[in-house]
């Protein structure tokens, strides 16, 4: 290991750049992924068939099978696909891969997130709804989803510092994020610093995660007060 | 047509193989009090719960101010469309046993939510009205108080405000007082016996015999899910005819 000053500097326009790559894939991920996550919810809970099954089977293959495999299906699967049957909008460059795996990815953990927050809203919401005229989606989104906040923010908290890591897997399909950086820094320079400095990278982001969903936790933890 | 708020006609209900309700039939005039007793299983919330389509029904009728809500044609009950038995189901309210008030929101929100966003009010009028009902249940200090923040009593108070905003046409009560503890079940009554007194029509389903004996104008025997004897107040407690009603009084009084 070596911590100089000097070192650091050379590896920190890499790192950094990596990092930065970490972040994006992240970021998009949480953007696309969390709104994704509650159509695919409440469509396993509907009354209806088609839309139930089509969401569990979605979740299930989502959860049911190795992020790496899928990213791998998403990069490599189709771009085979797209040279057998002559269809070329299939082929995704690495990057948008690796944003449609995480995104699909994710939603069906969060849609199962959402779907039991929901299902853990006592029935008497529901009873209460529809004495007052609530209409089935009315009480959907007006009385039962903004109850599962306080609930839901836990495990969605734990599931996205769980992408923090999952990031890494990029690398699998060669996106220069921060552990390919750190990798290439290593393995150029013989040296373990790249990776402590990786592991540094990572740890800052849960670190401020976690005040982030400490906040979030209060902000909503609000109308659970107990009484005197 | 008919003075009639509610209208149950020979209602039949089943859970699998358990009759609920066994040709149950209500009839409720405008300005009526009409208690409910029974003992647990007897089906008194069922049929309660069949006037607001909280329960469907298996058999017979139901009639919200003449309108026909279900009905049975042929053997096989048919309801009306969504939309009309939400529109006529919002002419009834509901006191539930577990007061239910929706815990994101503070009590005054809770009291204005479905007048505003159901029912379209203007929110500064309705919010006016609000702070009225509360007042009227001696709760306007807690307007901005969360439900959680509040003791069962103060809980189902609020629920009546709330039920009273969306000007029902009549009051149905699920056994309002038998979540809570012995000595905070009269702060509750006084309530219901205030909202009495203003000629509100109303059906409570209770086990408070000696409210029910004073706020009702009929009261009603069910047992086993049917109805076995419904009279006035005197004659249901003081001379009463089946023996069914004779042993359940016995036994709770």
């Amino acid at each position: 290991m070596n911590l100089s000053r000097e070192y650091v500097f050379v590896l920190w326009p890499a790192l950094a750049q990596g990092a930065g790559q970490t972040l994006l894939i992240f970021l998009l991920t949480l953007i696309l992924s969390l709104p994704l996550g509650l159509p695919v919810a409440l469509g396993s809970i509907s009354r209806l068939w088609p839309p139930r099954m089509f969401c569990r089977v979605y979740v299930w293959l989502f959860r049911g099978t190795p992020l790496m495999l899928q990213l791998f299906f998403f990069y490599y699967g189709l771009g085979i696909m797209a040279g057998q049957y002559d269809l070329p909008f299939l082929r995704l460059d690495r990057f948008p891969a690796v944003i449609v795996t995480f995104a699909l990815n994710y939603a069906a953990y969060f849609a199962e997130i959402y779907r039991a927050g929901i299902q853990s809203i006592d029935r008497g919401q529901y009873e209460a709804a529809k004495t007052l005229g609530f209409t089935r989606t009315q009480t959907m989104f007006a009385i039962i989803i903004p109850q599962t906040l306080r609930r839901i923010i836990p495990p969605v908290c734990n599931e996205t510092i769980t992408l923090v890591k999952d990031t890494a897997l990029a690398t699998v399909i060669g996106v220069a994020e921060l552990l390919k950086a750190a990798r290439d820094a290593s393995n150029r320079d013989t040296n373990t610093t790249p990776y402590f400095l990786a592991a540094a990278g990572y740890l800052a982001i849960t670190f401020v995660l976690t005040l982030v969903y400490q906040k979030l936790e209060k902000r909503f933890g609000r109308h659970e007060r107990e009484a005197i | 047509m008919t003075d009639h708020i509610v209208e149950l006609d020979r209602v039949c209900k089943r859970y699998g193989e358990v009759e609920a309700l066994r040709d149950a039939t209500l009839r409720v005039r405008r300005g009526e009090h009409v208690a409910i007793i029974g003992s647990s299983g007897s089906g008194k919330s069922t049929l309660l719960r069949c006037i607001n389509h909280l329960e469907s029904i298996d058999g017979g009728s139901v009639r919200n101010n003449g309108v026909i809500l279900a009905e049975t044609v042929g053997g096989r009950v048919r309801y009306r469309r969504e939309a009309d038995i939400r529109r006529l189901i919002m002419q009834t309210a509901m006191v539930f046993q577990h007061f239910n008030l929706f815990g994101h929101l503070t009590c005054l929100e809770n009291v204005t939510i479905a007048p505003i966003r159901i029912k379209r009010e203007n929110p500064a009028e309705a919010r006016d009205r609000a702070m009225d009902l509360l007042r009227l249940v001696g709760l306007s200090g807690k307007a901005n108080a969360y439900p959680a923040e509040l003791s069962g009593g103060q809980k189902q108070r609020v629920a009546i405000a709330r039920a009273l905003a969306i000007r029902p046409s009549i009051l149905l009560f699920d056994e309002p007082t038998s979540a809570l503890d012995p000595e905070i079940t009269g702060e509750v009554l006084k309530v219901i016996r205030q909202l009495a007194a203003q000629g509100y029509s109303m059906v409570l389903v209770t086990h408070e015999m000696g409210f029910a004996r004073e706020v009702a104008d009929r009261v009603v025997f069910m047992d086993n899910g049917g109805i076995v004897e419904e009279g006035i107040p005197a004659n249901i407690f003081g001379h009463p005819e089946s023996e069914r009603l004779r042993l359940f009084l016995q036994a709770v009084l």
